[in-house]
């Protein structure tokens, strides 16, 4: 998971200091991993080297922490495209699914096509596993089975997040 | 792309207030599995009706080979389904006072062929989903896996264009539902039939070839191929 | 006790909740459960009614012993016609001033009054009736004295109502006598009550039971749903004991209110020229009692006879999968023995003559009730026997075949139900048909009103011809004049008759008056051309009731005519004289014979002819040919019949419905697979022909029973009356012919449930 477009979509709800950031990262998707102030501040620069976010006023006191940023109409962009490009179906991605759905949800983004595309993609990749297994031998199934499950794990998830999706809308933006 | 089978444009259908469809389209192809998706409650069930000429949509228009459904009577869209469409159904479709070479050779009787011919082309069938040693059994003396395989030959006796499934694993376990699954599909490749699928179980939609989602009685536009 | 009654609770909790099927068959028990009692409470107050009825008619009945110090009452009852409907004109007239009054009015109707019932009062607006009377309305009867709510009667007074030898005019001195015991009936008649009352009822039996038992399979998987969480099969079966007596009580309490609320309809319906009093409509009481307790007690029964073929495993309903196949001989055990009995009591009556009536009824009514029990005894039988045998055939009667294989007990019960009522009815009309001939009554009515005869007194007879000559009812007339003419002891009828009637009524061509004409089976052998006969005209002066009057000599060129068809044919061959060849006929003293030929352009021609003579008040009576008077033997078999037809009808309306609501019940059980079925293209037609067959199979064998054992019946009941076998097969057909319309008619009645069970509803599983 990028953590470079999480910082993004966390700035498209309006410029934060570095330290705001990590405050509400934590907050929303952190848990028991939070982040580490060095690691914020090496992917801002390196979001800032890419044009995706710029410098919006220092505030007196100067220092790395008294900085606030802002994305940009590129940072924008590669947010959007970021959100519909499905992960790649694997097991235990929830976590990066999850960000991006409350991502969504917070930039006014329709999150249904967020788990649509995912859907998509979990689903042409379990096809192709049923075809294997299909024409595979015992061993073949059953390794394909294990997958399958897995795979229909997420996609179980997934369908119950988008039926509490209006609930999951009030809860991050109010 | 092959040639369009089936169609249904702006579908609406409401019973009492509440509106089931609300502008679901959807495309079947030649020789092609489609699965329907969608949460309970989504429409899944009511689209498939439409499709299959179960039930009038309130709005739009279903149309098999550029025939519209609307414009027939009620007499040819039952013969229509009698003659191109198979059914399964997720439980209770056989009769249960016929044995099961009677209930598969049903849509063959119906369609005027004799009793002998009906039930020996059944009996194929019936071999062919694996079930052939079920023949004289009654509906009520086979396992839920056995019923449904049954089903399945009766779907397809009469070779149809293409098999309505309504949530056929529903009342399977994992094992019997992949069974059920691998003989409806490798059936209707050899046999060129096309398949609706209505699921909520992904491992099932898994077998078709491409998926439709329904939510709020609308089929959703999903964006990205891969 | 406390366990006890914690089963029966959760019996009836069973049975009253549990969502729309639950309720829906609940509610399908207790109407069946609730029409039986109905009709079984109507039974019981059959006596009743009888003795209330008996008493008013005695009420106003005329007592002729003369009285002394008493003026009489002169009264002639003169029954009418109007669209139908039977009017009973009363013509009183007081000869003093202590005259006695009939009951029900207050003093007798002076010239130009009337007293009508209340029936009548209501009627006599309509425009058939508006011209009938021109006396004026003074009051109502008091309906006590009405047998009949629907009775049409007009006590009406007369100022000359004379005693003449050609009316029947009464002297009564006293109007009315107490109820008494009725005149016990004879045993012929009482078989008759006995067969059809046992004909009836068993059938509302088999109801009652099987009305309990809907929905069997359903509460079988529901009882099993208890074994899962614990019950024993014990307190299974007191389970199902409740679960029966809630929808029987239920029942018990809707049967009583249709009873009350049918009660009150009573007055306003007619059946077979019938209609009661509700006041009159009251069950002996302990015949209700029993009602009362017999349909829960036979409900519990019926669940636990039930119970004995079920296996309820806690899993799922575990049934015998090939029940023990039904054993022959114990059913057919019944039916001899019936018969044997009958048989017996044949034997005993030619050697030992008939026992008191007792005795006689009950070995009568055993024998009876064994053979009408063959029936519901040999019908699931058979139903199994040959069902199990049939192959092949199209895909509806496979199904319905294959249906009926699996279970045809249900079905076999409820047709045994048809079947019995069929039985007893062909077993009665076999009886009655044999008893008909003996009393001479023709059922055959005619019903065209071209033809009508007045009868009217010589003081009026002038008046009457003014009338005929006038009316345009009428289209010819002649006075008809009945005569004999003998010699020595032969004895020749002949009738006399203008040539203007017998032109059109007895198609005599080219008629001449003065000329005489002959039928063609006519022997005139013995009254040669010249001979002199002696003329013989009616008379009231002498007991012969024939009396002499001049001479007639045959004379020649007698022509032939064809011999009579249609209505007239009963009557003896006859020479045809016109009034010419007959100048010396004596002028007629008492009473005169009109024969009418009615003008068929004018619309009940026959009500007007009766407005048209109705000044000539009690002079006049007009018969048309479907108005005739029966002796009182005859009266009480057509009241037997009439009573038995009654309740032979309501106990088919119930087996309908009984059979309707198996049906329903049917479709309801296997509503998926239907609507799967109608989902995959096959017409409904072909799932609805499968429902009849299914009802059809068993009624055709139940029609077969019937047949077979109502013969039977037939035979063994003409032995005991000692009457000659006379069945009425058209009678048998006509029967067998309404069972297979009620099969067709029930089939219809659920072609609404089939539709509405193979829409879309019953596919959605979400």
């Amino acid at each position: 998971m990028s953590i470079g477009h999480a910082l993004l979509g966390l700035l498209e709800t309006g410029p934060r200091h570095g330290y705001d950031l990590k405050r509400v990262y934590d907050e929303r998707f952190g848990h028991d991993r939070p982040l580490a102030y060095g690691q914020v501040y090496s992917t801002l620069s390196r979001l800032l080297r890419n044009g995706l976010v710029e410098e919006r006023g220092v505030e007196a006191g100067g220092g790395p922490e008294r900085k606030r940023y802002a994305i940009t109409d590129a940072g924008v962009t590669d947010v959007s495209e970021w959100l519909v490009t499905p992960e790649n179906p694997q097991i235990y991605l929830q976590s990066a699914l999850y960000t991006k759905v409350v991502l969504a949800l917070m930039s006014d983004r329709d999150a249904e096509e967020v788990l649509d595309a995912q859907r998509s993609a979990h689903l042409a990749s379990m096809r192709e596993l049923t075809a294997r297994k299909r024409a595979g031998d015992l061993t073949d199934q059953l390794i394909c089975d294990h997958a399958l499950f897995h795979l229909e794990a997420d996609l179980r998830w997934l369908e119950l997040t988008a039926a509490r999706l209006a609930d999951l809308a009030k809860q991050v933006t109010g | 792309m092959s040639e369009v089978l089936l169609s249904g444009t702006n579908l609406g259908k409401a019973f009492g207030r509440t509106a089931a469809l609300d502008g679901a389209s959807m495309l079947v192809h030649d020789n092609e599995i489609v699965a329907i998706l969608g949460p309970s409650g989504s429409g899944k069930s009511t689209l498939l009706h439409c499709l299959a000429g179960i039930v009038a949509p309130d709005s739009g228009t279903v149309a098999f080979r550029g025939r519209e459904l609307g414009r027939m009577t009620d007499k040819e869209r039952s013969a229509l389904r009698r003659t191109e469409f198979g059914f399964v159904f997720q439980f209770g479709q056989l009769v249960p006072e016929l044995s099961c070479v009677e209930n598969v050779a049903l849509p063959l009787r119906l369609g005027g062929m004799r009793r002998k011919d009906a039930e020996v082309k059944a009996k194929e069938w019936m071999d062919r989903i694996e079930v052939g040693h079920l023949l004289d059994k009654r509906p009520g003396e086979v396992s839920g896996g056995q019923s449904q395989r049954v089903a399945v030959a009766r779907a397809l006796v009469t070779g149809p264009k293409v098999v309505f499934a309504d949530e056929p694993t529903g009342a399977l376990d994992s094992f019997n539902g992949e069974q059920v699954m691998r003989l409806l599909v490798d059936t209707a490749r050899d046999t060129g039939a096309s398949i609706v699928l209505v699921t909520h179980e992904a491992r099932v939609a898994a077998y078709s070839d491409r998926e439709v989602v329904v939510r709020d009685g609308k089929t959703r536009q999903v964006a990205l191929a891969h | 006790m406390r366990a006890w009654l914690n089963d029966f609770g959760i019996g009836v909790r069973l049975a009253i909740s549990g969502g729309r099927t639950s309720l829906a068959r609940f509610v399908l028990s207790t109407i069946g459960v609730g029409l039986a009692v109905a009709v079984l409470l109507l039974a019981a107050s059959v006596g009743p009614i009888l003795d209330a009825r008996a008493a008013r008619e005695l009420s106003t009945a005329p007592d002729m012993a003369p009285i002394a110090g008493v003026a009489p009452t002169l009264q002639v009852s003169l029954p009418s016609l109007a669209d139908g409907r039977r009017i009973g004109m009363v013509y009183l007239r007081g000869t003093g001033a202590n005259s006695p009054v009939p009951a029900g009015i207050p003093r007798l109707p002076g010239p130009g009054e009337m007293f009508v019932s209340k029936a009548l009062a209501e009627v006599m607006t309509e425009p058939a009736l508006r011209d009938r009377f021109t006396e004026r309305v003074v009051g109502t009867i008091d309906h006590q004295t009405v047998r009949d709510p629907q009775e049409l009667i007009a006590y009406l007074g007369s100022a000359d109502l004379q005693d003449s030898p050609a009316l029947r005019v009464y002297s009564v001195y006293k109007f009315g006598f107490p109820p008494q015991d009725g005149r016990p009936l004879e045993q012929d008649a009482l078989l008759l009550l006995l067969l059809g009352s046992i004909a009836v009822l068993i059938p509302v039996f088999i109801f009652l039971v099987s009305s309990t038992r809907i929905a069997g399979i359903e509460r079988d998987r529901r009882l099993s749903a208890l074994r899962l969480v614990g019950c024993d099969n014990r307190q299974i079966r007191r389970v199902a004991a409740a679960e029966a007596l809630v929808s029987s009580m239920s029942g018990l309490v809707l049967g009583a209110g249709l009873f009350l609320i049918g009660r009150q309809l009573a007055a306003k319906v007619t059946l077979f020229g019938a209609s009661v009093y509700p006041d009159d409509i009251v069950p002996v009481w302990w015949m209700a009692g029993l009602v009362v307790l017999a349909a829960p007690v036979l409900a519990v029964f019926a669940a636990q006879f039930a119970l004995r073929r079920t296996i309820i495993e806690p899993l799922g309903v575990v049934r015998h999968s090939k029940p023990t196949s039904r054993r022959m001989l114990w059913r057919f055990a019944v039916v001899i023995s019936g018969i044997v009995i009958l048989g017996w009591r044949v034997n005993q009556d030619a050697t030992t003559g008939p026992p008191d009536s007792a005795i006689w009824a009950v070995t009568v009514a055993a024998g009876v009730t064994l053979v009408l029990l063959g029936v519901p005894a040999l019908l699931p039988w058979l139903v199994e026997r040959s069902v199990s045998r049939l192959r092949g055939g199209p895909t509806s009667w496979q199904m319905a075949v294959r249906r009926l294989q699996l279970d045809s007990g249900t079905s076999s019960r409820v047709v045994s139900g048809v079947a019995v009522v069929l039985a007893g009815a062909i077993a009665m009309q076999a009886t009655f048909a044999s008893q008909a001939d003996e009393l001479e009554i023709t059922y055959q009515y005619t019903t065209s009103y071209t033809r009508a005869s007045a009868y009217v007194l010589q003081p009026g007879m002038a008046e009457a011809e003014r009338v005929l000559d006038s009316s345009p009812a009428v289209g010819a007339w002649s006075l008809t004049r009945s005569v004999e003419l003998r010699i020595g002891d032969r004895t020749m009828l002949a009738e006399v008759m203008n040539c203007d009637l017998a032109t059109r009524m007895r198609k005599v061509p080219d008629c001449v008056d003065g000329k005489v004409y002959r039928e063609d089976d006519i022997d005139l052998s013995a009254f040669p051309t010249g001979s002199k006969t002696t003329i013989y005209v009616p008379s009231f002066d002498n007991s012969s009731g024939m009396a002499p009057a001049g001479e007639w000599v045959v004379p020649q060129g007698i022509v032939s005519i064809p011999y009579r068809d249609g209505p007239d044919a009963y009557i003896q061959a006859m020479l045809l004289l016109t009034p010419g060849a007959i100048a010396q006929l004596p002028p007629i003293k008492a009473a005169a014979t009109y024969t009418i030929q009615l003008n068929d352009s004018v619309p009940a021609a026959g009500d007007r002819l009766r407005d048209a003579l109705s000044p000539l008040s009690w002079r006049a009576g007009v018969t048309t040919s479907e108005s005739r008077l029966y002796n009182s033997q005859q009266e009480t078999y057509l009241t037997i019949r009439r009573g038995l037809l009654i309740g032979a009808v309501f106990t088919l309306l119930l087996a309908g419905l009984s059979l309707l609501v198996l049906a329903v019940e049917h479709i309801r059980e296997r509503k998926r697979p239907l609507a799967v079925l109608a989902a995959g293209g096959v017409p409904t037609a072909v799932l609805a022909r499968s429902l009849l067959w299914q009802i059809a199979i068993p009624i055709t064998l139940g029609v077969v029973v019937a047949v077979l054992l109502g013969t039977v019946l037939a035979v063994q009941m003409m032995l005991v009356m000692h009457n000659p076998l006379l069945i009425d097969w058209v009678g048998v057909t006509t029967m067998a012919g309404t069972a297979a319309a009620l099969v067709l008619l029930v089939s219809l009645l659920t072609l609404p449930f089939l539709r509405s069970a193979t829409r879309l509803d019953s596919l959605r599983t979400e």
